[in-house]
Order: C-alpha cells, then sequence, then structure tokens
C-alpha cells in the first residue's frame, strides 16, 4: 500500500515537473497588423510561420485589417480600446503624427545596429526620432512600349542616369509619339486633341509625381530639413504648370476627368493607348506578367528631369507600439520583417526594391532579386542605379501635417490639372494662404 | 390586516412601462448616453492617442471661423438634400400613383421598382460607379446613342451632386413608394366618384381630393427624406472620396474624415453636434409649418 502511494507521489511529482518545464517554455504571444488583401493574407501567415519556426518561443497572430484607409479606422479604434497590436504596418500619412504623439518606439539604435538602410525611406520626427521605416522601397520611373517607339523611329527613354532626357526632349518626344483618330501628331495642322487614340506620355496626378517633378525643378513642398514650406516657390510652380501643360497644352498625357483615362499602366501600354507611362517600380509585377502572358515588349528608363535628376522613394511603413509588453520579441520580429532576405519572393516578383544598401551594391546580393527573367537588362541602370543614388525623401517621411496639408493641395490642384487654372493662382491664392498656417501650428 | 392594493390604472401603466423597457432602455443606452458623451468630447481637444484636454467651446469656435472645410460641406450637403428631398418625393409619388392603376402585372412592376431598396448601398455604389465612368459606362452610351453630349457625371464639379442624387433616387425610394402606395389605397372612394359626377377631371380628382389625403404622409416622406439626407456617406466615401475639389464632401464625410483620418476627435464630435442641431432646427420648422399644408381628415380646414 505503501508502496502504491510513494508511486502515486512519484508519479505527480514528475508530472508537476513536467508542468513546470513546458510552462517555462510557454511561448510569448504577440500581434502582428498589417492591411492587404486575401493573397497578401495568405504571403502574410507563410512569412510569420517562418519567423515562428526559427524563434519557437515566439508565437505571432496575425491581424489582416483591411485596405490601407480602413486599417486607419481599425488601428485608431484598438488605440481608444487600449488594445493595440506589437507591430504593424501603417498607414503613412499619420506614422509621424503618432509617433510624436508617443505611441511607437523609437527605433534609433535598432536601426543603428541592424544593416544600413536606405535613408529616404525612414520617418523621422521633427525632434530627430525614429519611429517607422519602410519595409520596401519603390520609385517613380518611365515605363514604355518598346513597339510604339520602333513604329515611330524614335530612341527608347534611356535607362542610364547619366544620359537622362531634359524635360523640353521628354516632351519633344512625347509629342511625336502622340496620334489622334487620323493619325496626326500635336504638331501636325488639324490634330484632334479631343479624340486622341495614342498619349505619348501619361503623367498621373496625384502627389508623388508631382513632388517629384517639384524637386527636380529645385522646388517640394516642404524644404529637407522640414523647416521651410516650398510649395509656393516659383521652382515649384513652374514644375506643376509644366506637369499641367502636358495634359492642356501639349496634349500628349490624359486630362485627369477625360474620357479617355487609361485604367493601368500594364494594360494601357498593351493597348497602345499610352506610349509612356510614368509610375512606380511597382508595376513590374503587372506589367511582366502582361508581357508573359500577352507578350507586351516593355522597357524601362529614368525620368526626365527639369534641372537636377530626381526620382523619389515610398513603401509600406512598419512600426513598434509603446504599449508592447515584449520589446525584445517585438523587435526580433520586426528585424526579421525588414531583413529583405524575408521578403525575397516580393523582391523577385518586381513588386518591391529592398530597403538596404547593400542589396543595391552587393553583387551577389543584387543577383539574388534582380537575377530573373522578371527584371529586364536595362533594370540595373534605370532602377537599381537611380534608385540608389537619385531618390529624395518625400514630406510624409518628415513634415508631420503633410497629411493635412496634402488635404488642401490635392483638392486645389484639379483646377490646376484640368486647366481651368493656371498653378500659380491656385497656388498663390487657395493653397498657400490655407496651408501656410497648417504648416506653422505643427 | 389590510393589504394595500395597487389601483388598476397603476398597475397598467407598470405593466406598460416594462414593456415598453427595452426600447426605452436602448434608447437610453445606445443612443441618448452616447449623445451627451459626443457633447463631453465636443468640449475636448482629444486625438485617441493621448488624454483629452478641456478646451471648452474652442471646437466649436474653429468650425465656424477657421475651419477649412466647414462651410463648404454644409453648403454642398445642403444642395445634396434639397435636390434629392425634392426628387424623391417627386418621383416617388409619380411612380406610386402609376402603380395605382389597374393594369396587368401590377405586382411585378411594384416588386420591380421596390427591388433597389434591398441592394446594400456599398454594392449600388460600386454598381453605379461603372454606369457613371465617363468613357465606358452606360450612361454614357446611351446619352451618345440619342446624340447627346456625354456627361463626366460623378468626375466634374458641377455634375457630381446631381449623379449623386440621381443613383440615390434610384436606390432609396422604394420605401417613399411603398408608403405613398398606402395612401393612396386609403382615399375614399367615395369622394373620388363625388368629383367624378361632377364632372371633374383626373386633375381635379388628384389635387381635391387625392394631394390633400395624403398630406400626412408627403409630411412623413419629406421629414423622415430630410434627415436620411442630411447623414449621406457612403455614396460619396465610396465614389468620389469627396471630390472633384471637395464638391461631394458631404459633412458625415468630413466628420469621419476628421475623426478616423486625421484622429481629430473633438472637432468631429462638434461638427457632429452641430449636425444635431440643424436637423433638429430644420424639422421643428417644418413641422411648425405642417398645419399650413396637412390636412388630417376629421380636422376642419
Amino acid at each position: 500500500m505503501m508502496r502504491r502511494l510513494g508511486m502515486a507521489a512519484g508519479l505527480a511529482g514528475a508530472l508537476l515537473l513536467l508542468m513546470a518545464l513546458t510552462a517555462g517554455a510557454d511561448p510569448v504571444k504577440i500581434q502582428y497588423g498589417y492591411w492587404g488583401d486575401q493573397n497578401e493574407e495568405t504571403s502574410t501567415t507563410a512569412l510569420l510561420q517562418t519567423f515562428m519556426d526559427a524563434h519557437p518561443n515566439i508565437q505571432v497572430e496575425g491581424l489582416r485589417f483591411g485596405s490601407n484607409t480602413q486599417f486607419n479606422d481599425k488601428i485608431t479604434t484598438l488605440a481608444a480600446a487600449g488594445t493595440l497590436p506589437d507591430v504593424s504596418t501603417f498607414y503613412e500619412p499619420n506614422v509621424l503624427t503618432w509617433g510624436m504623439n508617443g505611441q511607437f518606439v523609437d527605433l534609433t539604435d535598432f536601426y543603428k545596429k541592424a544593416a544600413p538602410k536606405l535613408d529616404a525611406i525612414k520617418f523621422v520626427t521633427p525632434d530627430g526620432k525614429i519611429v517607422g521605416i519602410s519595409v520596401a522601397n519603390e520609385i517613380q520611373v518611365i515605363w514604355y512600349n518598346k513597339r510604339i517607339f520602333d513604329a515611330a523611329n524614335l530612341p527608347y527613354p534611356p535607362a542610364d542616369p547619366a544620359k537622362a532626357w531634359t524635360w523640353a526632349q521628354f516632351v519633344s518626344v512625347a509629342k511625336k509619339l502622340t496620334r489622334d483618330s487620323n493619325g496626326k501628331t500635336p504638331n501636325d495642322k488639324g490634330f484632334d486633341p479631343s479624340n486622341i487614340r495614342t498619349f505619348g506620355a501619361w503623367v498621373q496626378q496625384w502627389w508623388m509625381p508631382w513632388l517629384t517633378f517639384a524637386v527636380s525643378n529645385g522646388g517640394g513642398m516642404v524644404s529637407q530639413d522640414g523647416k521651410r514650406l516650398m510649395m509656393g516657390d516659383p521652382a515649384t510652380i513652374d514644375a506643376i504648370q509644366k506637369m499641367a501643360d502636358l495634359i492642356n497644352v501639349d496634349h500628349v498625357s490624359p486630362s485627369p476627368q477625360s474620357q479617355q483615362m487609361p485604367t493601368g499602366v500594364a494594360t494601357s501600354l498593351l493597348s497602345g493607348q499610352v506610349a509612356m507611362a510614368m509610375d512606380g517600380t511597382w508595376d513590374l509585377l503587372t506589367v511582366g506578367t502582361t508581357k508573359d502572358q500577352q507578350g507586351l515588349d516593355f522597357g524601362i528608363g529614368v525620368l526626365p528631369y527639369m534641372k537636377k535628376l530626381a526620382t523619389t522613394s515610398v513603401g509600406t511603413p512598419e512600426v513598434v507600439y509603446k504599449s508592447t509588453q515584449h520589446l525584445d520579441e517585438a523587435l526580433a520580429l520586426l528585424g526579421y520583417l525588414m531583413d529583405p532576405a524575408s521578403s525575397l519572393p516580393l523582391l523577385q516578383n518586381g513588386i518591391w526594391l529592398p530597403n538596404e544598401k547593400q542589396w543595391y551594391t552587393d553583387p551577389t546580393l543584387l543577383q539574388k532579386w534582380i537575377g530573373n527573367p522578371r527584371h529586364p537588362p536595362e533594370y540595373k541602370q534605370a532602377v537599381v542605379n537611380f534608385a540608389l543614388n537619385y531618390s529624395n525623401r518625400l514630406p510624409l517621411y518628415y513634415v508631420p501635417t503633410f497629411g493635412r496639408m496634402d488635404d488642401v493641395i490635392e483638392a486645389a490642384l484639379g483646377q490646376v490639372w484640368l486647366g481651368q487654372k493656371t498653378a500659380a493662382n491656385v497656388i498663390k491664392n487657395e493653397i498657400m494662404p490655407k496651408i501656410t498656417p497648417i504648416f506653422q501650428g505643427q | 390586516m389590510k393589504r394595500r392594493r395597487l389601483r388598476a390604472s397603476t398597475t397598467e401603466a407598470i405593466a406598460g412601462y416594462l414593456f415598453a423597457s427595452p426600447v426605452i432602455l436602448g434608447l437610453v443606452i445606445w443612443v441618448i448616453l452616447p449623445m451627451f458623451g459626443v457633447l463631453a468630447i465636443s468640449l475636448t481637444d482629444w486625438n485617441v492617442l493621448r488624454a483629452p484636454r478641456w478646451v471648452g467651446v474652442q471646437n466649436y469656435v474653429k468650425l465656424f471661423t477657421t475651419d477649412l472645410y466647414f462651410w463648404n460641406s454644409l453648403k454642398v450637403t445642403a444642395y445634396f438634400v434639397v435636390l434629392n428631398v425634392a426628387c424623391t418625393v417627386l418621383y416617388s409619388l409619380v411612380v406610386a400613383l402609376l402603380l395605382n392603376q389597374k393594369i396587368r402585372g401590377r405586382g411585378i412592376y411594384r416588386s420591380f421598382f421596390y427591388l433597389p431598396t434591398i441592394i446594400p448601398v456599398v454594392a449600388s455604389s460600386a454598381l453605379w460607379s461603372w454606369l457613371f465612368n465617363p468613357e465606358f459606362g452606360l450612361l454614357n452610351v446611351l446619352l451618345q446613342a440619342v446624340k447627346l453630349h456625354r456627361s463626366l457625371w460623378l468626375a466634374a464639379q458641377t455634375t457630381v451632386v446631381p449623379s449623386i442624387v440621381l443613383m440615390t433616387v434610384w436606390a432609396g425610394a422604394g420605401n417613399t413608394i411603398v408608403i405613398f402606395l398606402a395612401a393612396l389605397q386609403g382615399v375614399p372612394r367615395e369622394l373620388l366618384e363625388a368629383v367624378e359626377i361632377d364632372g371633374g377631371t383626373w386633375w381635379h380628382r388628384f389635387r381635391a381630393i387625392t394631394l390633400p389625403m395624403i398630406s400626412p404622409v408627403t409630411f412623413f416622406n419629406v421629414v423622415t427624406g430630410l434627415i436620411a439626407s442630411f447623414t449621406i456617406f457612403t455614396q460619396s466615401y465610396i465614389m468620389t472620396n469627396g471630390g472633384p475639389n471637395n464638391a461631394s464632401l458631404f459633412y458625415v464625410l468630413l466628420l469621419y474624415r476628421e475623426a478616423f483620418q486625421r484622429n481629430n476627435f473633438g472637432g468631429a464630435a462638434a461638427l457632429s453636434w452641430v449636425l444635431i442641431i440643424i436637423v433638429s432646427v430644420l424639422s421643428l420648422l417644418i413641422f411648425r409649418t405642417s398645419s399650413r399644408w396637412v390636412y388630417y381628415e376629421g380636422e376642419a380646414r
């Protein structure tokens, strides 16, 4: 009897010990929030699983919050309820305001230890804290359909930044490529701008293109040190006017309200509706797929320049919340997500560029992501070299009032794109009086 | 020992309140208390990220003086409300009159006109943004077929609000039509016949009998339509996001943007209280004037 009791006690003891051991190995649970569609949910889930396999002591729960703007509704509600995740992507225009309100961990030290990231895609508050950084880099380039150039017997847009076109050269080529329904160009007599079959150069009207050319012309929205509002500078006004002239004077780019608005870069290049399109490097996914499936013979070139050659960078920000209970684990997850090796599939399919400098300069690393048929031969010059050496910071990375100012600017600039008013008129009389107090109140 | 008994009327009252209590409690917990919560928030500077800071009526002062969008948004919304209520009531009345005729397949027509109402606004907004597409949208194809100029619909400042009204009338008139239809069926036949015997035409019958008899229902439709129109949000959120040049930046869309995109909850709360006051005052005005144009049966005119 006693022996049995002893055995039972021993068993119970062993069981307790086992429980204590497993309890000690209980994984730390953290949450990762992100936006995206169903496909991104699948790829993110796989990404997180790889991380968990390498870190058995950390369990990550992925939370998908719909699209980029829905994400902001959701995260605001979570903040009000005090149930924020540990790490997440973030709605770009609000990264700095949330960071300045003490919501994010200061990542300055973290990035000092990591391999050097590109400077253009760090979110830096006016007091110098890095509160977020983009997981990828995406710049503006020119996409073109080679067959349309061949048919017009014109040289392709240069891929080598050293040979970039001036704005005047760009407009001149764009005019020769533009054709109305009678095959006439804007240089010909009797050209009909209301019936254009092929637009020479499609330039879009949201903030990234006009901010890029404003910088190229020596202007911008806010100076790079974040101290001076440059929206009203003659250089900025001139750049925006030149872009509006593409639509209303040169007739080489479709009007934002025109009845011939292209629906996407890949389809409009393929159909010949557009000969050149200025847009982000992310198009390589759709343009490349269109090449594979429908034989689109495309090329990539660097942007033309006004005074100095320039492009700009964007990318989805990742942040770590101050409310996290597991800072070390959260930073481990961040380090993993921010490592270009983790997002290799997205780099290889063309949608992203890496956020680390060495992935542009080290030939072995470079080969890893551009050494495939998706990336055309000129990619190394027109994208890799261009992104590394000519990219500029956009104000959303260093101006906390960017979102507020952009609300005013985008709405008012609509009249410039339509040719109803001049850039000088709208910027001086409608934009500057409204955004100056916003900028000064930051 | 004499047990005090409650009077019959008292027990009845208690039972009545008990039966009504789910509604009363719901109203208090989900509507009235939050309303006062919002009032409190509107007196603070609150961005969710930090503790609210008391600022008194500063949010309201800002709205009326320095806010960049408030007046424009109010103007755009008022334009929408007037156009939408007028069109919805008129369209519904005409359709209801037609559906009240003795024609074959009346039931099919009735469900046909009611059908759009059961489509979620999100879905019909997505659908209509295709119809409105300036290049390949069906509406422009139709206009061209009859040799009319194409319209830019949602893409131009001048046509964006009428376009949204067009869609809202199509999608939202179902309930109004049903209510009018019910009212039309309640118009006493002997009165209509009396007009006929006196040699009155269709117009006489409509003007002298039908219109006064259904005026309480018209009144109801105007008031509910007014309130619903002031809170328009989904259509512009999905189709235009307030554009072009803020021409469809409706009041509630501005409120949403301030709260959830710019984290200005104090300002957004002030916006919503101003809206409550505007709608209440307008409803009150309509109620006040109603005695002049609404006829209730049995009432001396």
